[in-house]
């Protein structure tokens, strides 16, 4: 396991779309429960 | 492809996540357009974003350079892989990007943190799993 060298309150606002292109913010995903957030490589 | 493959596989398992009180979303680098289809050949139904800047990835400290991607030297990397018809930006987002995961709680609790080393290293669901169910523990 590394080290947990990350910065959660530089995560927390950053903005993602959704399909009808609506912004959410990263901090609303884990706002009221525990999220698993996957990152991938590609939409391929 | 690879990430296709990951996705289906963590269709599997979303309703785990929900019955352990949590929640999974998936992001991927790229336009919000090719969501649906996404959806579609994959077959995952939860949260699906798209983070067209990566700028999420670079917080993360997930690695965008195709060293890291294939694992030799930068130069050689570069010659080896554009003589092979690698060409950034012929993927939709970036052929280099490299992925991984969190687990974030409520009050910005970070549970864990996966970052994958090359192409195909992907977070193992049941990490995940538990870091959703049993607070502060990783795998």
């Amino acid at each position: 396991m590394e080290g947990f060298n990350v910065s959660i309150e530089q995560l927390a606002p950053l903005n993602v779309y959704d399909q009808q292109g609506a912004e959410t913010p990263l901090s609303d995903l884990w706002a009221d429960q525990p999220a698993a957030l996957v990152f991938i490589r590609h939409f391929g | 492809m690879l990430c296709r493959q990951q996705v289906a596989e963590l269709s599997e398992y979303e309703k785990q996540f929900a019955g352990k009180g949590g929640r999974i979303a998936v992001i991927g680098p790229g336009e919000a357009a090719h969501l649906p289809e996404f959806r579609m050949v994959t077959g995952y139904r939860s949260d699906l974003f798209a983070d067209p800047g990566r700028e999420a990835y670079r917080v993360l400290g997930f690695s965008s350079g195709i060293a890291r991607l294939i694992g030799i030297k930068p130069l050689q990397v570069a010659i080896s892989a554009f003589k092979s018809g690698i060409r950034p930006g012929k993927l939709q987002g970036n052929a280099l990007q490299l992925g991984g995961a969190v687990v974030i709680a409520p009050g910005d609790e970070l549970r864990y943190l996966f970052r994958e080393k090359h192409a195909g290293d992907h977070p193992p669901v049941a990490e995940l799993l538990g870091a959703i169910s049993d607070g502060g523990q990783t795998g």
